[in-house]
């Protein structure tokens, strides 16, 4: 039995104080508040109700029923600021009116209004009332927003209001339960739960429940863009009285609730959609944990996260509900923790507009009969309003009629209804089933519904060997051209079919003089010349099966293949028998032999359908190359089905721009079969004479891999404006090429295809339309089948993700040599003939509308990063879609951890930079690759396949160095000043994490919903209002730091100087911002001082106008300032305790702000000032150089620290200062900041200084030291220095 | 957990009165009270039933779950009760 | 995918090798080979059974 952990149980007694009218919000109201601040412009949180009454609606009476209802709850007369100190707090107002619209008959736009016209939050009520003349009768519709209300809260309006409303028109007093406490009271009393000591066992509890996590990925219809879009559809299904019944029987008897039942199908089904078994899922808990708050209307709700991990072979729907139930219980108990700081702790993701940690909400809302099904109560009334989606996909359930109703509500954005529908009836069906037989291993369950469309047993595909079919055309049409191209050894550049067929029988013959017979393999290595397909053919008239080798590859590996395919002799063409070892095979070099005494005839018939016609390699993952062989039975599949789908019979001229070692070569046994034409060319990687091979021999059919078809479309493609057909196969078909195709090429069949060479060349072809996002693999071809199967080799159901098996005549004997691999990679076909196979591809996909086939990516090819799971294809697509004319994308294990390296092929005008700005318009910022890497063009491998082991590897910029180049902006500078500094420190603190001052906080495991703490850190720093907008347009600490300046800083009153300059130090070296501050006038100028860290005390602090204000007010006489800032920041600090700093002041300093104020000038020292570090700094020029400084002011200073001067000296005017909360700051010596302080001054003031110890509060901040600022100075400044007291 | 002499009623009450932070917050639990309206939620519910049955180590009939069995302190003891005999007479029968 | 767990293997009229989950109905046509093992036995098994990968009507003749 799992350990029950109790929920903690809030101490605090919840009072009502009837003397009070402001709070603080509540967690959950402040979540909604901020939300409301960042994204104005469309509300998701309204919350509405309808009721009809039948007989009609008194009006006077409702009138008096509304003041009595905000009378009674203090919430709805309660309004939301933002206080000027940068807290939020809610206050109640003494009355109210509730706006009531009459709208009579047309109430339709009045109730939509009413329900989308966001809220100012600020003036109560929250709340907009409706009445609207019905056929029969009225309806009564109010809206709310939801920081006052939820559902529950709905049932007590209800109930209240009818109440009122009745004893109103009655005259009577109304009958309802007393409110011991108001909404607010409860916010004050949960708030005293959230401090961080009481916090940190639920953050605890979640970091241990979410550690590793992985976000759940649902398989959307469309590509997630990165705007946000709110519109909601909705699909409604419900569970028979019967199988609810079951459902709640089985809850009872697993000791859970209807509630954790139907969550527990929720994630069962969610499993088998997204293909994942660790599901984590949203849940909305409505949570009055005290009596005195079931009366209340307000906001009771909390957010919480769970997960369930639905693996195990065996595992039964009854154990999954316990799995369920005790996540539920996990989470019911820790839901006091708000979920902003669940989303903190567990650093949820960069994703800026996307849900943190999870999409999909699940909200059940219980099984106890609604307050407002009392009898005697109104009907409710659901007038028809646009629905808003909140989360990609919620659920809500609800049990009424002793029947199961289940809401689901998504985003059409992203799901197409036949989508959600699909979803939604596997729910459905898990639940009954599941309640039926609760002990039965969920994956024996019957759950796809509609069997899948079980592909037809087909009659079997033809058996004639492709040698039967060219000969069969060599006597139909000897005469014909076969083959056109490059000359060869054997034959020129245009070969008939009677030319064809006689040539090769004379090599033929030859071949078997040599010992070439049936089951035997014959590698050939030869060049783009009409030549071999004489040699092919002639190969496989003996029975023997050919086998295409590179001569790029080195001699070793070379050897390697020939003698692992036990191969009798190579054949190859004389510019490449160098190329060739001949220790492993002997080797036959065309045009030596010669074939001229041979016969011309046919030879008698070799080849059985079941004999190897071809092998091919492909690379192993092991590195050893593995040679897929294919018997003659499934080529004669392949080109029986073709003219179905391929043009390719007579009067065709087909091309396809590939080496023979890639099985797309086989395709030319197509035509020839058929009586079309082929040519053969050797254009090179570039395709650079393509068009002109097309247009100069007349190609009307066209195949590509996509690669290819991407070169080609840089170019322009209607230069292929000749062709009938083009078939484009490959991996990820960019669908800007594709389209592009189409458009360019109106004569022209554009088709994209599929398939493995496990499965003969092609397993499916597509035709037809598609929307943007990827171009579907299409329909299996004739003789093919394709399944698309889940874990446990069963159909999923239409719409759901699959893994891709094809069977049928086209699957290859299997892997050359190595019956292991072919065992687990070839497998018993259950849907199939007895006996028969299926491929197991490593594909994954999913049925669309219609049938065709949507292809998900490899089924190793999704990565996980930061918690996301990846398709790297999708992110390969959008870059595509952006201007890149090739990408791929991988996930790399950097030095820095996992990162999503893409890298990009563009034409030269493609900036990578801006391209990153592009994909971050339309992309998630999860799925923004971390770098991007331009490269010339895309490694690939013999095969035309990518070659991933050749992309380059990733340098991530270390800390503090520039970019690499094609970077675009640079991330890692150090920051610029101190408030750049602070802000960065600030948000890292926030983050967990340390964040430098160029890094993007959203980029960072930042969320939108960490930015009112963040906000509120540099309020605090800064003592004053700061915008929360800010944070979303300036993301980094230093755009921030920058945008904090201008926006907040008022302007500087006129009569005040202050000049800029950009100073060099001769002493130290480099250049440095100094600000001259002299005041108007020509007066003499009598005091002066010398500020370090100059930019914080202008820009932050705004001495120059404190300093001014004083003067103005002679509280101290006219003073003028230099302020000096560090030449970068990284050398603040050894700067500011450099032995020779005081003298730099001294010496260097100085003398400019005396040139500076020229005839003005009266002699005397300076009063150096400082914080933190530099109040170190401050106090030892005053020490050290008595001759420039009479003093110094030193803020929060780690004076203990450091050494700051010579044991005698001349005395000083010292202004120290610490602030109370700085007793928190622990210095290497063990005091603490304000210890230090003060033994600092009293050492100081025992050794003859004047000394003057101040504490204040604000902590480290800039507010504390801007607060302190007039006293420090006037005290410093001060002509009457008599009054000081030693 | 080693069940003593202590009246069941009163076990159940604590077990209750622990569940739903009662007298924490100043509750006097009475035998009637309807649990539902002092805040039980179906989910404090189930932990209220998993405890029962642990603490009493015994396993609630199929009559007994039900949503009137959990209203009150009185309507769960009662169930308690009745489940723990039917158990002894079947130990005894053996 | 199922990579878990306990295969058979097994073979079919073809004598071609191949593996299937233990405990699951075997598709039409083919038989199981000796007790069921993990997988990577199962075919460290058809490496070495497996020696002829033609199928069995080819190499009769039939």
């Amino acid at each position: 039995m799992p350990r029950i952990e109790p929920r903690p149980t809030n101490p605090f007694p919840l009072l009502h104080d009837p003397a009070e009218r402001r709070f603080p919000l509540s967690a959950g109201q402040e979540r909604l508040w901020w939300l409301r601040q960042l994204d104005s412009s469309h509300d998701q949180y309204h919350i509405t109700g309808g009721w009809r009454f039948p007989a009609g609606l008194d009006l006077p009476a409702l009138t008096a029923a509304l003041a009595g209802l905000t009378r009674r709850h203090d919430i709805l007369r309660t309004g939301f600021v933002l206080r000027p100190d940068g807290t939020t707090a809610q206050e109640v107002a003494g009355e109210v009116e509730v706006p009531v619209v009459r709208a009579g008959r047309e109430w339709r736009a009045a109730v939509e209004r009413a329900a989308s016209e966001p809220f100012d939050l600020s003036r109560p009520p929250l709340l907009r009332v409706v009445v609207a003349e019905l056929e029969d009768g009225h309806g009564l519709f109010t809206a709310l927003h939801h920081i006052v209300t939820d559902r529950w809260s709905m049932d007590v309006l209800a109930r209240d209001l009818f109440e009122l409303y009745d004893a109103a028109s009655a005259g009577r007093a109304p009958s309802l339960p007393a409110l011991p406490v108001q909404y607010g009271d409860y916010a004050r009393w949960q708030r005293r739960l959230l401090t961080d000591d009481l916090l940190r066992p639920g953050l605890a509890h979640w970091e241990r429940t979410l550690a590793g996590y992985e976000r759940l990925e649902p398989p959307t219809d469309r590509p997630r863009t990165g705007r946000d879009d709110a519109t909601g559809a909705s699909l409604v299904v419900e569970l028979p009285e019967e199988d609810t019944a079951a459902m709640t029987a089985v809850a009872w008897r697993a000791r859970a609730s209807p509630g954790v039942v139907v969550t527990a199908a929720l994630v069962a089904a969610l499993s088998a959609f997204s293909g994942q078994d660790d599901v984590v899922i949203g849940a909305i808990i409505s949570d009055r944990p005290r009596p005195e708050l079931q009366d209340l209307i307000g906001f009771f709700v909390n957010t919480v996260v769970l997960r369930v991990d639905v693996s195990g072979r065996g595992t039964t729907f009854r154990e999954l509900v316990t799995r369920t139930r005790d996540a539920w219980l996990a989470a019911d108990a820790h839901q006091d923790v708000p979920f902003e700081r669940i989303v903190g702790a567990v650093r949820a993701g960069s994703e800026e507009r996307r849900n943190p940690i999870f999409d999909v909400v699940v909200n059940h809302a219980g099984d106890r009969t609604a307050l407002a099904e009392a009898p005697g109560a109104p009907e409710w009334w659901y007038p028809e309003l646009p629905v808003t989606a909140r989360f990609d996909l919620s659920l809500t359930t609800q049990t009424a009629g002793g029947r199961l109703r289940a809401t689901f509500v998504y985003r059409p954005a992203l799901f197409d209804g036949t989508t959600i529908a699909a979803l939604a009836e596997r729910y459905v069906r898990l639940l009954a089933r599941g309640a039926a037989e609760p002990d039965r291993p969920l994956r024996e369950l019957d759950l796809a519904g509609r069997p899948a469309a079980a592909p037809v047993a087909a009659d079997p595909a033809p058996r004639a060997t492709v040698v039967e079919l060219v000969e069969a055309q060599a006597v139909r049409r000897p005469r014909e051209t076969a083959v056109t191209g490059t000359a060869g050894e054997l034959a020129g550049e245009k070969l008939s079919y009677g030319e064809l067929n006689r040539l090769a029988n004379r090599l033929a013959r030859h071949l078997v003089a040599r010992g070439v017979g049936r089951g035997r393999v014959v590698a050939v290595c030869l060049e783009q010349t009409t030549d071999r397909f004489a040699v092919l053919l002639a190969i496989a008239k003996c029975g023997a099966a050919y086998f295409p080798i590179d001569p790029g590859f080195p001699p070793g590996r070379l050897r390697f293949m020939l003698s692992d395919a036990g191969a009798a002799l190579t054949i190859v063409s004389p510019s490449l028998a160098h190329r060739v070892p001949a220790d492993a095979a002997p080797l036959l070099v065309l045009g030596d032999p010669d074939l001229a005494g041979y016969d011309t005839g046919n030879p008698p018939p070799a080849a059985r359908p079941g004999d190897l016609a071809y092998l091919i390699s492909t690379s192993g993952s092991t590195g050893a190359p593995k040679s897929v062989a294919v018997p003659h039975s499934a080529l004669s599949r392949l080109v029986a089905g073709a003219p179905r789908y391929l043009d390719i019979g007579p009067g065709t001229t087909f091309l396809q721009a590939g080496p023979l070692t890639f099985d797309v070569s086989v395709l030319e046994w197509t035509p020839l079969a058929h009586g079309g034409r082929v040519v053969v060319t050797g254009t090179g990687a570039l395709l650079e004479d393509l068009e002109a091979v097309v247009r100069d021999h007349g190609v009307t059919t066209l195949k590509l891999v996509s690669p290819q078809l991407d070169l080609l479309a840089e170019r322009d493609l209607r230069k292929l404006s000749g062709l009938r057909q083009l078939v484009v196969g490959g991996d990820v078909v960019s669908p800007r090429s594709f389209l592009a195709a189409r458009e360019l090429l109106p004569g022209c069949r554009v088709t994209a295809s599929y398939g493995p060479t496990e499965c003969t060349v092609l397993a499916t072809v597509f035709d037809g339309g598609f929307r943007d996002g990827r171009v579907p693999i299409g329909h299996p071809i004739p003789y093919t089948r394709l399944y698309l199967l889940d874990r446990d080799l069963r159909p999923v159901q239409d719409g759901m993700r699959g893994e891709i098996y094809l069977a049928g005549d086209g699957l290859a004997r299997g892997y050359h040599g190595r019956p292991g691999l072919t065992a687990q990679a070839f497998l018993p076909d259950p849907y199939g003939p007895p006996g028969s196979r299926m491929y197991r591809t490593g594909d994954v996909g999913r049925r669309l509308p219609g049938g065709a086939v949507d292809f998900l990516g490899r089924a190793d090819r999704q990565v996980k990063i930061r918690g996301y799971r990846i398709e790297t294809s999708e992110v390969e697509h959008a870059l595509l879609r952006h201007g890149a004319t090739s990408a791929v994308v991988v996930r790399a294990e950097l030095d820095t951890g996992p990162a999503l390296v893409a890298y990009v092929v563009t034409d030269g005008s493609g900036d990578v930079a801006a391209l990153r700005d592009r994909l971050r318009a339309t992309l998630p910022a999860y799925m923004i690759p971390d770098h991007l890497v331009r490269i010339p063009r895309v490694p690939l491998t013999r095969n035309n396949k990518v070659d991933r082991a050749s992309l380059p590897p990733v340098a991530p910029p270390r800390p503090g160095a520039a970019a690499p180049p094609g970077e675009g902006s640079g991330t890692a500078a150090p920051p610029g000043n101190g408030l750049e500094a602070n802000v960065a420190e600030a948000w890292s603190r926030v983050l967990g994490r340390p964040l430098a001052a160029g890094e993007d906080f959203f980029d960072h495991g930042g969320h939108s919903l960490l930015v009112p703490r963040a906000t509120a850190a540099v309020r605090r720093l800064l003592g004053r209002e700061v915008p929360l907008r800010l944070m979303t347009r300036h993301r980094t600490p230093a755009a921030y730091a920058a945008a904090l300046l201008t926006e907040s800083l008022p302007g500087l009153d006129a009569g005040l100087l202050l000049e800029r300059r950009t100073w060099h130090s001769r002493t130290l070296g480099g250049d440095r911002r100094v600000d001259l501050f002299v005041p108007d006038g020509e007066a003499e100028v009598t005091r002066t001082l010398v500020v370090l860290d100059g930019s914080d005390f202008v820009d932050v602090m705004r001495l120059p106008a404190i300093v001014a204000r004083l003067a103005g007010d002679r509280r101290v006489p006219e003073a003028a300032a230099i302020f000096l800032s560090p030449a970068d920041w990284s050398s603040r600090r050894r700067e500011l305790l450099d032995d020779a700093y005081p003298d730099l002041l001294a010496d260097e300093l100085l003398p400019v702000l005396r040139d500076r104020l020229g005839d003005r000038w009266r002699p005397g020292r300076a009063v150096a000032v400082g914080a933190s570090l530099g109040a170190v700094a401050a106090v030892r020029a005053a020490l050290r150089r008595p001759d420039g400084f009479e003093g110094a002011i030193a803020l929060s200073g780690p004076l203990s620290e450091h050494r700051l001067g010579p044991a005698a000296s001349a005395p000083a005017r010292l202004f120290l200062y610490a602030s109370r909360e700085e007793a928190d700051i622990m210095l290497d010596d063990g005091l603490d900041l304000v210890e230090a302080v003060k033994r600092t001054g009293e050492e100081l003031a025992a050794r003859g200084h004047v000394v003057r110890c101040e504490y204040g509060d604000g902590g480290h901040t800039y507010a504390a030291w801007e607060s302190v600022l007039p006293e420090a100075v006037s005290w410093a400044l001060r002509e009457d220095r008599a009054r000081d007291v030693r | 957990m080693i069940v003593s002499q202590e009246p069941v009623v009163e076990i159940v009450r604590r077990i209750v009165d622990k569940q739903l932070n009662l007298s924490a917050h100043g509750y006097e639990l009475d035998a009637d009270d309807d649990l539902w309206n002092m805040g039980m939620t179906s989910l404090t519910c189930m932990g209220l039933m998993l405890t029962v049955e642990d603490t009493f180590q015994i396993e609630l009939p199929e009559e007994a779950l039900r949503e009137g069995t959990f209203r009150t302190v009185g309507t769960i003891t009662a169930a308690v009760e009745a489940a723990r005999s039917a158990h002894e007479k079947s130990e005894r029968r053996v | 995918m199922f990579d878990d767990g306990e295969f058979h293997v097994v073979v079919n009229d073809e004598e071609q090798y191949s593996i299937w989950p233990a405990g699951r109905d075997l598709p039409a046509g083919w038989r199981p080979v000796g007790s069921p093992a993990p997988k990577a036995e199962c075919l460290a098994r058809i490496d070495v059974n497996w020696t002829d990968m033609r199928p069995r009507s080819l190499r009769e003749g039939t």
